[in-house]
């Protein structure tokens, strides 16, 4: 087990830059996920931790040592890949022994070692299968062991579970957090899937573009995005994001509006001066939206586009706000509007975000509950999200 | 775990997959409507089409098929049954049993000829795949770190070369007196050599001819053979520990055995039957054939020289057919072997 740092990590390829300055501390015994979508440098950050790439500058550093140039086979760590990547030619019992044999370890203990593994990940019956003869499940946590065979310091999974259909999908998650709290190593876990990252995480880092746009506990950051981007990325289904713009009045509240005719009061204290207009990105979450009866003063008016049922006590409204589709998070069981509808909306100011237009980030300080975010910030870090 | 699989591959209703494969042709009026828009179609074609289809295959290989049959397969069982007759073109032709072998095992130079081809196949075919598969690993690393698609297609290109005509070129390069094999000897240092006119080298420059012409096919194929073995799998070793060689050993050589048998085979069959290079570099202009001392007579030299040259079709009929035998017997036997060292994905 170990504590991963990484500092200032820069890599390019040719013109394109994967990974920007890019600097982040793993705990010992973490399950870190790192989500982004394709392209955002998550992976290769994951083969630089691996060996499997060397960056153009920066450190790596597993604990004390420092392994920017270490071999990949002398980093200890374990490495499970989205393919799988077993060796096909090798029964399930070779696949598992192969990294101890090349390390030369005696055969009495590759043998005791690959018994323990095939038993704490139930391969014993599996373990003269070659990989073809194996379900995707089974490659899955073929992969898994032959990763710790050798006790790593540490777990890297580069979207290990993209391959396999949802509902093993979804018991693979429970079952890989269940392994990391069992065996407690540092897990780095690399997907584009947000909902693995939500639960499977102890913290996540969001990426965009090589740089990191937030880390912290996945509530953390559903509840208080830091950027736009992390606020479009993280949730489900994705917060609802559109065009304003906002001033913030002699009184030290902001006015938000969209053009609309819709204004909003937002309490602060604000950091930029009174009477100063910002363009903003005006976001809230779906569930954040509430539908308000006829009597009731309303925000806006929407018209439903789709009604989207999501399985349980959750509906979706899709609605169209001018040029954007707004999505409303409704309870099922009471009367619900129809697609052609028109519906009157009110937003929890209270949860509303602002972001900058031309740069993203998180407009300070925020509201969350009512309160500025930069004294809430630690609570959030804290206790009340765990 | 074999059921389930095929079920999962072709989804339909289940318990159909028998019955699928023999109605798919013929509709049967029970059909249910519109199962698949290749049915529907099926019953809108009138009754000729319906008549036609089934021969369709059949006619699509009718033309290579007869040109196979007319200028090779013919041929090939003429062959065979020449080997036990006595016919030298013009006068009659007798049968005469088993007496063209026992002419020919008779004969030392027949002896000379086999051992000749088994020395040529023996050092040609660990030769080559060594070679080939050499560069392909240095090309590949190469392609990966720089520009090796030229590197790729020089190496390639002596195998589009025409044969007859680069072995002239590579007699001017063996002469020993202004060639520039021996010119570049004397310059590392070295003794001249009489290269295709010595008996002991002779056979030596037939084979650095015949490998700088076919090695690059088999490089290109074990550049194929290395692009389809999973980068994953190759990473995954790395960080299992695997070292250059190691993982050569362990990971590239298993994942590429298929290619390697390709190559086996077809290195074996081409020395085996090796004959346009020998007869160009070694006597070809001269009408001697088989360099000096017959040092170059290969079988398949010999059989060329039998037939043509002495006009016992006959007995060449009879060494081809032996020839055929042991390339047979030579590729089973690999074959057979494969099973112990070659791994199919």
């Amino acid at each position: 087990m170990v504590m991963v740092r990484v500092d200032a990590l820069t890599k390019r390829f040719g013109e394109t830059s994967a990974l920007t300055e890019l600097s982040v501390e793993v705990a010992d015994g973490e399950f870190f996920v790192m989500v982004g979508p394709s392209g955002c440098g998550k992976t290769t950050l994951l083969r630089i931790l691996a060996g499997l790439e060397r960056p153009d500058s920066g450190d790596v550093w597993f604990g004390d040592r420092r392994v920017t140039t270490t071999d990949p086979g002398s980093r200890e760590v374990g490495m499970v890949f989205q393919n799988y990547a077993l060796y096909p030619h090798l029964s399930v019992h070779e696949n598992l022994a192969f990294g101890l044999r090349v390390r030369h370890t005696n055969r009495n203990a590759v043998r005791v070692r690959v018994a323990e593994v095939a038993e704490l990940l139930e391969l014993q019956d599996y373990l003269d299968r070659k990989p073809k003869q194996l379900s995707g499940g089974q490659r899955q946590r073929v992969a898994l062991g032959r990763a710790i065979m050798g006790r790593p310091q540490l777990l890297l999974m580069d979207e290990p579970l993209s391959n396999l259909d949802a509902i093993l999908r979804e018991r693979m998650r429970i079952e890989l957090r269940r392994f990391h709290d069992r065996v407690g190593i540092t897990t780095i876990y690399v997907t584009h899937d947000q909902k693995e990252a939500v639960s499977m995480a102890d913290r996540v880092m969001v990426m965009n573009n090589g740089r990191i746009e937030q880390i912290g506990p996945p509530a953390d950051i559903i509840r208080h995005p830091l950027t736009e981007f992390a606020a479009r990325f993280m949730g489900h289904p994705p917060m609802n994001i559109w065009r304003a713009a906002m001033e913030v009045t002699a009184a030290g509240v902001a006015r938000v509006s969209d053009g609309s005719g819709a204004a909003w009061t937002v309490p602060g204290p604000w950091p930029t001066a009174p009477g100063s207009s910002l363009d903003v990105w005006l976001g809230v979450r779906p569930r954040d939206v509430d539908l308000v009866g006829p009597g009731e003063v309303a925000d806006l008016t929407a018209t439903v586009e789709v009604v989207e049922r999501g399985g349980g006590d959750d509906v979706f409204l899709h609605c169209r706000h001018r040029d954007e589709t707004l999505v409303i998070s409704v309870n099922d069981g009471r009367a619900l509007p129809r697609s052609g509808d028109e519906v009157r909306l009110k937003l929890r100011l209270d949860r509303v975000h602002l972001f900058k237009a031309d740069t993203g980030a998180r407009i300070h300080p925020s509201t969350v509950n009512g309160h500025a975010a930069a004294t809430l910030a630690p609570l959030l870090v804290g206790s009340e999200l765990q | 775990m074999v059921l389930e699989k095929t079920r999962r591959r072709r989804p339909g209703p289940s318990g159909t997959a028998n019955t699928d494969r023999t109605q798919q042709p013929a509709t049967s009026p029970g059909e249910p409507q519109g199962r698949t828009a290749v049915l529907t179609l099926d019953r809108e074609q009138s009754w000729v089409v319906r008549a036609v289809r089934p021969l369709v295959g059949y006619l699509l290989v009718v033309p290579a098929l007869a040109i196979f049959v007319t200028f090779f397969y013919i041929p090939a069982v003429m062959l065979f049954v020449l080997a036990f007759y006595h016919w030298n073109v013009f006068g009659a032709t007798t049968f005469r049993g088993l007496g063209n072998f026992y002419t020919l095992f008779n004969q030392p130079l027949y002896w000379q000829s086999l051992l000749t081809t088994g020395y040529f196949v023996l050092v040609m075919v660990p030769l080559t795949l060594l070679v080939a598969l050499g560069l392909a690993l240095l090309l590949r690393e190469g392609v990966r770190q720089a520009r090796g698609g030229f590197a790729r297609s020089l190496i390639f290109l002596p195998h589009v070369t025409p044969l007859i005509a680069t072995s002239i070129i590579w007699v001017w390069i063996f002469d020993p007196q202004f060639g520039l094999a021996n010119f570049v000897l004397t310059h590392l240092g070295l003794p001249r050599l009489g290269w295709l006119e010595d008996p002991h080298w002779a056979m030596p420059a037939v084979m650095l001819y015949t490998l700088w012409h076919s090695v690059g096919l088999y490089t290109v194929l074990f550049l194929g053979g290395l692009a389809v073995i999973p980068q994953q799998v190759v990473e995954a070793a790395r960080v299992d520990g695997a070292k250059t060689l190691t993982m050569f050993r362990r990971v590239i050589w298993p994942l590429l055995s298929p290619t390697t048998f390709l190559v086996l085979i077809l290195t074996t069959v081409n020395t085996m039957q090796a004959f346009g290079q020998i007869f160009a570099l070694t006597g070809g202009a001269t009408g001697r054939g088989g360099g000096p001392a017959y040092s170059t007579s290969t079988d398949a030299v010999l059989i060329y020289q039998t037939a043509f040259t002495y006009y016992h079709l006959s007995l060449a009929a009879t060494m081809s057919l032996i020839l055929f035998v042991i390339l047979l017997v030579i590729t089973v036997i690999q074959k057979r072997l494969s099973s112990r060292w070659v791994f199919y994905r």
